[in-house]
């Protein structure tokens, strides 16, 4: 650069910061030495302003501009080159401050419009973007305030929350419920994860993203944040899964796959009626992680609907007395003369015995032999609170004295004293008082009862030393009675009385025994601990709860199993790709105790390398959502709806 | 080690643990999307703290007699940041175009922001390469001065070649045609996209006139056409100068209009999300 063309006498002071510049140069004349001052008005009117030294003006025109003019300045000190004023135009600098200024506030201006003019207007400046459908439904009726509080406050209000935490999630969980605290993770506390930092909705969704936005979508690394073992993808490094995946625990149905299969399906007699293939007895319809099985009635009832009316309950049996402590005299006066009696009766009258003699003869004092050399029922035991094989002859006796008077109403009283609430009419449903009474009339003679007819109908019915319940051929296989009785017998787990308690276990081990339970209820019910020190009975299909966290879409996985259709009994493809029999399991005695954890199924457990034959790199997506959920038993609050309407 | 040497070791130092902190923060900005801890949160404060500090480069160059750094480093550091910003945009937002009207007007701005600023970066690094090519420097202000002496001289030149030859041919020429191009800065399209048209034209103008004339009246053609093309050098200068300077007047507005918008956002956010 020449430095030499910037000198004072022929370079002028530019000035690009001040906010004009002369307009004569703006129009491409020749602008003036001076330029325009600070408020923009024209300075170069004239060529110079002379100054006065001494009692004289000397002109001052710049050396660039031509140095001192010959003129001079005029007597008044005028300059002599006099020109019209100029208009001064903005510089650029002072033009771009201008409308940067002008921008500013024009947004300042237009929020202050919007929020002002109408609330739709005021919500365009407000909110992020339009809600999810199902939101934006939702809260159409109260607006923003649905969700944000401090939309509703009034203007200082509205500018202190700026300062506040506005808890979001208390809001979400007025609509929003969960089977646990919403604010713990997966809204459950457990001994691996203890209570931590709470968590929000908002850590994981986000709302004002769209009508369409999927709020549900949540990434890896949302898992990755709590979980401590990293799971960057399944198929790299997510954790084996336990020896027995996926069967925790046992099945509330015992249905032995091997036996059916290797064996029963087999059978030449029952061919025909065994099921074509899986879905013949599992309920493939709206299945998703568990696949039901389907009714007794529907898969079982083709070979084992006799079963049930097999399985009698011996309610009462006539034990061996060593004597009989019953008067006979009243006995014969409640109940009437024995076949027996009658007969001998009948002879007796042939000679000249008055009715005195008669009944002499019939209560004649022999030698007493017990018809029974039965033990009493373990249900009379439990009842009664005797050892059945040496029970008391007296309370016995009595006992059956009892019946005598009342029917079956002394065996109500002790059930629902040992139940502790009335449930003998549900347990005792269609026991006759008569049946009783002779059965008992018939034991108070020390005789055999003769029923009158075969029981083929089932029901109740006495049979020599016993009073006996059948569960009657009926078209359902649930029998009400039968149901009862087991119920009872599950809850006499809990009896508190120490002298009972074996007399309990017993009754137990016969009502609900699996060979001789009543109506086979555990033949294929499992009786299982109910964690509260008692015992359940297994009646329905029970969804697995030692995993909600996890899923399986068993639809989805059938498809691709076969796509030409599911043709689950193939041994290579359908169920049995991951459902392997495992025909070493002990599955039989898995359901001899109460511990449904105590389990070896009859399928081998599920590997994770069997999943990650399809879910692994390059393959079927493995995200943590596939096969996880976070929140327990999300639902619902009914107040959503009022709030929409 | 010369003085100019250290200055470049310092520049790419300064660059280079700037644009590491850039890598760093956004990788960990990309990772954590979806973790817990709302890091739009981060993203966003860390934007906003950005944006002023970018801004700063304005007041950098209005306290120049200041001693905070050389300008370049200031230029280098609001370029950088600037693709920080753009950067950490689509991070925080997760997406290209957001779906409410502040929002899109706020990622309009964004958008406009960025583009102009790239632009001015482009034609800062290529227009003044292109002006020394022209083998004249001349301050944009004294750009109208320059042209007024030009215009009389070229006045003079007419009139000295009227007086010198005796006719008026050349005169005329100037006032029928050449007067117009001398009058103010011209082609400017064609200096933007360096057609060279202002060349073309003068050149076209004298070849027009120049079988009129007698010798005299050449040389004093010859003078003009002289003159024309070094006016047409100094039009080049003023349509790169412009450039370089009225990019500006779309740039700065716009991010001021960004500031005033990420001010009433943060504000909103602080009031119904958090």
């Amino acid at each position: 650069m020449d430095p030499e063309k910037f000198r004072h006498d022929v370079s002028r002071y530019e000035r690009p910061t001040e906010r004009y510049r002369c307009g004569r140069g703006a129009e491409w004349r020749d602008p003036c030495a001076f330029g325009p001052n600070a408020k923009g008005q024209c300075g170069g009117t004239s060529d110079c302003r002379p100054a006065k030294v001494g009692d004289r003006y000397e002109c001052r025109r710049p050396a660039f501009a031509g140095g001192p003019c010959a003129e001079g300045p005029k007597p008044d000190g005028a300059c002599a080159h006099q020109r019209p004023p100029c208009r001064p135009r903005r510089t650029i600098r002072s033009l771009r401050g201008l409308i940067a200024l002008s921008a500013f506030t024009l947004v300042i201006a237009i929020i202050a419009t919007f929020l002002t003019v109408s609330q739709s207007s005021s919500r365009a400046v407000l909110s992020a973007g339009p809600l999810t459908g199902g939101h934006a439904n939702f809260t159409a009726k109260s607006g923003c305030v649905a969700c944000h509080e401090p939309h509703g406050a009034d203007t200082g209000g509205w500018a202190l929350a700026a300062f506040r935490e506005d808890d979001l999630t208390a809001r979400c969980i007025t609509c929003h419920t969960f089977g646990g605290d919403p604010r713990l993770g997966h809204n459950a506390a457990s001994d691996r994860s203890p209570r931590g930092r709470e968590v929000q909705c908002t850590d994981c969704h986000t709302e004002h993203k769209g009508e369409t936005f999927d709020i549900v979508k949540v990434g890896d690394e949302a898992c990755n944040a709590c979980h401590k073992q990293r799971v960057d993808s399944f198929g790299e490094n997510h954790a084996a899964f336990k020896p027995s995946f996926p069967h925790d625990r046992r099945t509330s149905i015992m249905f032995d796959h091997v036996s059916h299969m290797a064996k029963h399906f087999a059978d030449e007699r029952v061919k025909t009626l065994a099921p074509a293939n899986c879905a013949s007895c599992h309920e493939m319809q709206g299945a998703e992680t568990f696949v039901r099985p389907k009714s007794f009635d529907e898969s079982c009832v083709g070979c084992h609907a006799d079963v049930i009316a097999t399985r009698e309950l011996v309610l009462l049996r006539l034990p061996e007395f060593s004597e009989s402590l019953l008067d006979k005299e009243r006995v014969m006066e409640v109940c009437g003369p024995t076949l027996e009696q009658w007969q001998m009766m009948m002879e007796s009258m042939s000679g000249d015995s008055d009715m005195a003699t008669m009944r002499g003869m019939m209560t004649e004092e022999t030698e007493y032999e017990s018809v029974s050399s039965e033990e009493a029922s373990a249900i009379s035991a439990y009842l009664l609170g005797m050892p059945p094989d040496d029970p008391d002859d007296l309370t016995m006796q009595g006992f059956v004295w009892g019946l005598i008077l009342e029917g079956e109403a002394p065996i109500a009283e002790l059930i629902d004293a040992r139940a502790g609430r009335k449930v003998s009419d549900r347990l005792l449903a269609g026991l006759n008082p008569e049946l009783v009474r002779r059965v008992a009339c018939a034991w108070a003679a020390n005789i055999e009862y003769q029923p009158p007819n075969d029981p083929e109908f089932g029901g109740w019915y006495g049979d020599g030393l016993e009073l006996k319940y059948r569960p009657p051929r009926a078209n359902s296989h649930v029998d009400s009675v039968a149901y009862e009785w087991a119920l009872f017998a599950a809850a006499s787990a809990k009896e508190g009385d120490e002298a009972l308690i074996d007399f309990a276990a017993d009754m137990r081990n016969v009502v609900l025994g699996r060979t001789e339970g009543v109506g086979a209820c555990t033949k294929c019910h499992a009786v299982s601990n109910d964690g509260e020190g008692g015992l359940t009975v297994e009646w329905r299909y029970a969804e697995a709860q030692s995993r909600p966290f996890t899923g399986f879409n068993h639809p989805r996985h059938l498809t691709l199993v076969d796509p030409e259709g599911v043709n689950l009994m193939n041994p290579d493809a359908g169920c049995r790709t991951c459902h392997k029999l495992n025909e070493a399991a002990q599955y039989q005695a898995s359901f001899d105790g109460h511990d449904p954890h105590h389990f070896e199924s009859n399928f081998s457990a599920i590997s994770k390398e069997t999943c990650a034959q399809c879910h692994n790199a390059g393959q079927v997506k493995q995200d943590c959502k596939t096969c996880h959920n976070y929140h327990l038993e999300p639902g619902f609050d009914l107040r959503m709806m009022s709030d929409a309407k | 080690m010369t003085g100019e040497r250290a200055i470049t070791i310092r520049y790419m130092v300064v660059l280079g643990i700037f644009a590491a902190a850039i890598v760093a923060f956004t990788l960990h900005a990309i990772e954590t999307p979806n973790q817990l801890g709302r890091p739009e949160f981060l993203t966003g404060y860390v934007m906003f703290g950005l944006m002023l500090g970018v801004a700063l480069l304005n007041a950098r160059k209005r306290l120049s007699m200041v001693p905070v750094g050389r300008a370049a480093y200031w230029l280098a550091l609001h370029v950088l940041g600037g693709f920080l910003i753009i950067g950490l945009y689509f991070v925080h937002t997760q997406r290209i175009w957001p779906q409410g009207g502040f929002e899109r007007a706020f990622a309009m701005l964004v958008y406009l922001v960025t583009a102009s600023g790239i632009y001015g970066y482009v034609i800062q690094r290529f227009i003044p390469r292109r002006l020394t090519t022209s083998g004249i420097e001349i301050i944009y202000e004294r750009i109208p001065a320059e042209l007024a002496r030009i215009r009389r001289e070229a006045e003079e030149i007419a009139l000295a070649c009227t007086k010198e030859a005796g006719t008026d041919t050349l005169a005329r020429h100037y006032l029928e045609s050449l007067s117009w191009y001398f009058r103010r800065p011209r082609f400017f399209l064609g200096h933007v996209f360096a057609l060279e048209s202002g060349e073309h034209w003068v050149r076209f103008q004298v070849q027009t006139i120049e079988r009129y004339l007698s010798e005299a009246e050449r040389r004093h053609l010859a003078k003009l056409e002289a003159l024309a093309l070094y006016k047409d050098r100094i039009d080049f200068h003023f349509v790169g100068q412009s450039l370089l300077k009225y990019w500006l007047l779309v740039h700065v507005p716009l991010a001021t209009a960004l500031l005033a918008m990420m001010f009433w956002h943060i504000i909103v956010i602080n009031v119904y999300a958090l």
